[in-house]
């Protein structure tokens, strides 16, 4: 049996019975991660407040966390999450790396653990881009998941540093005087690299065997492995049921949020995403399917394909201009050591 | 592909409130003997204030992992942890240097989380414990109290800026849910951070430890400190500090951080406060144990001084800290000259705030004076406890309520004296102002 | 049959004290909206007072939310929750099934209903003492805005319940809310087709079904035991029914009669409760048997999406209930 199936059947410590809205790639991806992280090494989880957090470490009634139906027999088997605030996500996983590599130098501890930390893009690139940073630097042993919506979705779908250029959020709202978010997204993926990380990777359960492949590939990462999972937001995007794994998988073939898998010493590539624009999806099939681009684009009746609104045409060719450029970058970085 | 995995044996563990706890996941005994030993004997040694705290954390078995941020007048203290542990050959103790103190405080909360029967230091003062406040107001509340977070006392913030000590910063982050033990002088800096995870690690408690002292007039001075053998330090925090009931990171199936909505918030900050209450029990009894290992005393709610057998006095001065050592450099002189009986206490305890205790030393005087020492938008924070802890007595000694000292300014004999000229004007039947403030020997 | 009962005077309770009204339904259902619409409708009158608040968890969609509304011609002074409301509205009754929402409305009290159902069924079904109003909002919602939300008729079937207001008035104070939300023009005018529909879709009646133990007003017996800085064991959301999300009237179902499943496994990697049955087949992979709808299952549909054989469908559901099938 292949590997992607073979992981299928292992017990992941992300339950049902959490809060987040039907069709949370966020669940989804945590689903997996909690799969592939049940290889007989016990695991400790640290998360930032997100929509994650609040969502499934409720009390008294849903911790959606824990492997197995019991407290398992199994000490491999066993788990543990800590939250504390909303940037400390890598921190408190530096920590409970650190203190595990100390007891077992010690010969206080046995047994290995590995540890696992989650933010969403405001937690992990705003707030907490100096907690990222500084645990990538330090070149901490943890695996850093940074769900990637693109917005502030616990708090009510605002702007972050990961916002698609013209995407309406609720602090970049479209009006008379403007055509939603003004700004450029951060350089994330570069910056990883650049503070010295081991693996740093961009890709969402989509694309489900190179997800969970670059998941494993990051836990047994020597230093710190950072994984970008692009995480269509059903309420944030405004996009209808069933779409999330495909605006997922669209979203990275038309070049908004490429898959892309780097490690030190060996390069990168960029997989799924031609570097010739006329050879990807046309980036607006991948707006049109969401209501926060309503204001971009519309359906025309005849060809049933998306284009531009009228008075919008030069704002879609920045914008694809701007995604031309991002698969360009990172087909240029993939090829840093 | 990876061949199937073979669970190892199945491990013992058994349900807590709070999860499963592992206890056969972690032996400690290897980090008790990894331990290298800094005195075999006690010594007389002349040191400042962070060294002293700092040499009482390098003695403990438990403290095997330092975090920390260099701040003044508190940066002495990771200087002082880092220069001994760079000495350690073959040593496993580390220290982490992290890039904020905000970053300090995550990791000790990552840290203490991981292993609920390791001690877990740092040190800060003002800007930094302010830096730290959204998680220093987490950890009061978490149940980890195997944290330590010493405070440098220093003026807070800025416009302008001032490095020198006063008590403004710990006073900020009163409700934090930390336990507040103010020191003064370098032995009851070494003794208070011994005796303090005692405290916060007590199953009733568990609530983190803030000891202080004053930045510059505590830090920065050397005095004679007393050290204990490392192996004294050891049996008496032994005797205390019994393995954690609850699970942590590492040997625990468990949930930390949870949220909650408004149907039950208010019950765990009531379960909080009863925890926090609990130290008015708990403290005694290791400041006993302390004094019968050590033949000093140990933690107090107060240092008291001129009080009679009776209790009685005419006039006591409140305040904390190394000035109110001036005031008992005068204190007999002027009893004398005034025909007064005059007494005083410095406040160890901050938080929780001893307010039966103090209402017992007091109630047989018939003014006091509270000296405050940090910026209050009325009469003073020590004012403030005071009156309350007087308030039930169906004849209370009257207040006077003064500031001095703030942001570190001196507070000379000549100061002392205007200061309890002032507040005698109180036994006189005088009408006074709510507060006045005192400096370079006048009162402005 | 019982003998009908008293209902109370909306109108006079406003007028002379304070109308508490309380709203159940799920997150994403619109009952927030139709609540901010009754309070700007009130406002029409210059001598009202109104103060309305939704109460949320972290949930977003699917989750039970709840709404509140106090109306006055006097100033509003009070802030506490709504515990003992004259009138109960429930937006979605797949809200009532993890809630109470009759509890502590007074015997004569009204209750407003997006269903199909008839007021008595409604009355019989839920043991109710009162005037009970019902409107197929869904159904309505449906043939007018393309969309199964009941929020509209039941914006205006309450706004009649309370009355005070013609249905021009209640039409423009909802459509007014619309156009704060910068929703296009288009689709107010479908919305307000919809509001004029549900006025005429509106039926009533006054019943007394409620035994003296029904809806009892839950005592409060202190926190219970709270862990230590809120530290939890593990696996507490099994008591978390979020099948409860799934929209009302619709349910996942899985059919593979003729084995055409490939094992490929992208439904079980891609659902994210994790609630997909299967065995193990060394030829095809994983083969799937099941789901677990009855706890879990949110209906998000990606598993409907991703499968390359469609084998699973949403499907119309009902809950059957005893007193439509005996009557």
């Amino acid at each position: 049996m292949s590997g992607y199936k073979e992981i299928a059947l292992r017990d992941s410590c992300f339950r049902p019975g959490s809060t987040l809205c039907p069709g949370c790639m966020e669940s989804i991806a945590l689903q997996n991660v909690g799969r592939v992280s049940d290889n007989g090494t016990k695991t400790i989880f640290t998360i930032g407040t997100s929509c994650a957090e609040v969502s499934s470490l409720a009390f008294p009634n849903v911790v959606a966390w824990g492997r197995g139906e019991g407290s398992p027999d199994d000490f491999a088997k066993s788990f543990s999450i800590i939250h504390n605030v909303f940037e400390s996500a890598p921190t408190l996983a530096e920590a409970a790396r650190d203190v595990s590599d100390m007891l077992l130098e010690h010969g206080a501890l046995e047994r290995p653990i590995q540890v696992i930390a989650a933010s969403g893009d405001g937690g992990a690139l705003s707030i907490g881009l100096r907690s990222l940073l500084h645990t990538i630097y330090r070149q901490s042993r943890i695996t850093m998941i940074v769900l990637v919506n693109e917005i502030f979705a616990n708090t009510g779908f605002q702007y972050s540093p990961a916002t698609t250029p013209f995407a309406e959020t609720s602090t970049t709202p479209v009006g008379a005087a403007q055509m939603g978010n003004p700004r450029l997204p951060l350089d994330y993926i570069h910056l990883s690299i650049a503070a010295g990380a081991g693996l740093v990777a961009q890709v969402s359960p989509a694309h489900g065997k190179l997800f969970v492949k670059t998941i494993e590939r990051a836990l047994a990462c020597p230093t710190t492995a950072v994984v970008f999972v692009p995480a269509p937001c059903i309420s944030g995007w405004k996009f209808d049921d069933g779409e999330t794994v495909h605006l997922a998988e669209l979203g990275a073939q038309c070049g908004t949020y490429p898959a892309f898998v780097w490690e030190q010493g060996k390069g990168g590539s960029v997989k799924d995403c031609a570097l010739e624009a006329a050879e990807r999806p046309a980036v607006e099939e991948f707006l049109g399917l969401q209501r926060r681009f309503h204001h971009m684009v519309q359906k025309d009746p005849q060809s049933g394909k998306f284009a531009a609104r009228p008075g919008r045409e030069a704002d879609v060719e920045r914008l694809k201009a701007w995604t031309q450029s991002n698969v360009e970058r990172l087909y240029r970085l993939a090829e840093l050591r | 592909m990876k061949e199937s995995i073979v669970p190892a044996a199945p491990m013992a563990h058994h349900t807590t409130p709070s999860g499963e706890i592992y206890p056969g996941a972690l032996n400690l005994e290897p980090v008790r003997a990894a331990h290298q030993v800094l005195h075999e004997t006690r010594d007389t040694i002349t040191a400042d204030g962070n060294t002293a705290a700092a040499l009482a954390t390098l003695q403990m078995w438990r403290c095997i992992l330092f975090a920390g941020f260099p701040i003044t007048p508190s940066t002495k203290y990771i200087e002082t942890v880092a220069a001994h542990i760079s000495q350690q050959v073959g040593g496993k103790k580390r220290v982490k240097l992290m890039e904020a103190e905000h970053a300090v405080a995550d990791y000790l909360v990552g840290a203490a989380a991981a292993c609920r029967d390791l001690i877990f230091p740092t040190a800060t003062s003002s800007v930094g414990l302010d830096h730290m406040t959204e998680t220093t107001r987490s950890l009061g509340a978490s149940g980890l109290g195997n944290v330590l977070l010493i405070d440098v006392y220093r003026a807070t913030a800025n416009f302008p800026l001032c490095i020198e000590g006063d008590p403004s910063d710990t006073l900020a982050h009163r409700d934090d849910g930390f336990i507040q033990i103010a020191c003064r002088g370098k032995q009851q800096i070494y003794d208070t951070v011994i005796q303090s995870p005692c405290l916060g690690m007590h199953h009733d408690v568990m609530t983190p430890v803030m000891p202080g002292y004053y930045g510059i007039k505590d830090s920065h001075r050397n005095a004679r400190l007393v050290v204990e053998p490392d192996r004294e330090i050891h049996a008496f925090q032994d005797r205390w500090i019994k393995p954690c009931p609850f699970p942590g990171l590492v040997n625990g199936d468990t949930a930390f951080g949870n949220c909650v909505t408004s149907r039950h918030f208010q019950g765990f900050k009531v379960s909080q406060k009863r925890r926090m209450d609990r130290v008015l029990d708990v403290l005694p009894q290791i400041s006993a144990d302390f004094e019968r290992q050590f033949g000093r005393p140990g933690l107090a709610f107060f240092d008291a001084v001129g009080f009679g057998d009776d209790g009685a006095a005419d006039f006591a001065v409140v305040s904390l800290g190394p000035d109110f050592g001036t005031f008992e450099a005068v204190r007999e002189e002027y009893a004398k000259r005034t025909r007064l009986k005059v007494a005083g206490i410095a406040m160890r305890l901050l938080t929780p705030f001893p307010r039966d205790a103090v209402r017992k030393r007091l109630e047989r005087t018939k003014a006091v004076l509270v000296v405050n020492q940090a910026h209050h938008q009325g009469r003073g924070h020590l004012t403030l406890d005071v009156a309350d802890a007087l308030a039930d007595l169906t004849t209370p000694p009257r207040i006077v309520s003064v500031f001095a000292g703030i942001g570190g300014a001196d507070v000379s004999e000549i100061t002392w004296e205007q200061m309890l000229d002032h507040g005698r004007g109180a036994l006189e039947g005088r009408a006074l102002p709510p507060w006045a403030v005192f400096h370079e020997g006048r009162q402005l | 049959m019982k003998a009908p009962a008293q209902a109370m005077d909306l109108q006079d309770i406003i007028r002379t004290s304070v109308l508490e009204v309380r709203g159940d339904g799920k997150a994403g259902g619109g009952l927030v909206l139709a609540f901010q619409s009754l309070a700007s409708l009130m406002l029409r009158d210059d001598d009202m007072h109104v103060q309305e608040w939704p109460f949320f968890s972290s949930a977003r969609r699917g989750a039970n939310i709840r709404s509140f509304l106090r109306i006055s011609r006097r100033p509003i002074q009070a802030a506490c929750e709504v515990t003992r409301p004259r009138m109960a509205v429930l937006m979605d009754e797949g809200a009532a099934r993890s809630v109470d929402f009759a509890q502590g409305v007074p015997p004569g009290g009204t209750f407003v209903f997006n269903t199909r159902h008839t007021p008595e069924e409604c009355a019989r079904h839920y043991h109710l003492s009162g005037r009970v109003v019902t409107v197929p909002g869904d159904d309505i919602g449906t043939k007018h805005l393309k969309h199964a939300i009941g929020n509209v008729s039941l914006y205006i079937a309450a706004a009649r319940a309370i009355g005070g207001f013609g249905v021009e008035q209640m039409v423009d104070a909802f459509l007014e809310t619309l156009k704060k939300r910068r929703i296009p023009a288009a689709i107010l005018e479908r919305n307000r087709a919809a509001l004029l529909a549900s006025a005429e879709s509106i039926r009533e009646g006054i019943f007394d079904e409620a035994g003296p133990d029904d809806h009892p007003l839950q005592e409060w017996s202190g926190y219970g035991d709270l862990p230590v800085g809120a530290q939890t064991p593990l696996r507490l959301s099994q008591s978390n029914r979020t099948a409860d999300y799934a929209p009302s009237g619709f349910r996942l179902r899985f059919e593979d009669p003729a084995t055409a499943c490939t094992g490929c496994a992208h439904c079980i990697t891609n659902c994210p409760e994790g609630i997909i049955r299967f065995v193990p087949d060394t030829e095809r992979g994983l083969l799937v048997t099941g789901v677990d709808i009855g706890t879990f299952c949110k209906l998000c549909g990606e598993c409907i999406a991703v499968c390359p054989e469609h084998l699973f469908k949403e499907v119309p559901f009902e809950d059957r209930w005893e007193e439509v099938l005996s009557s």
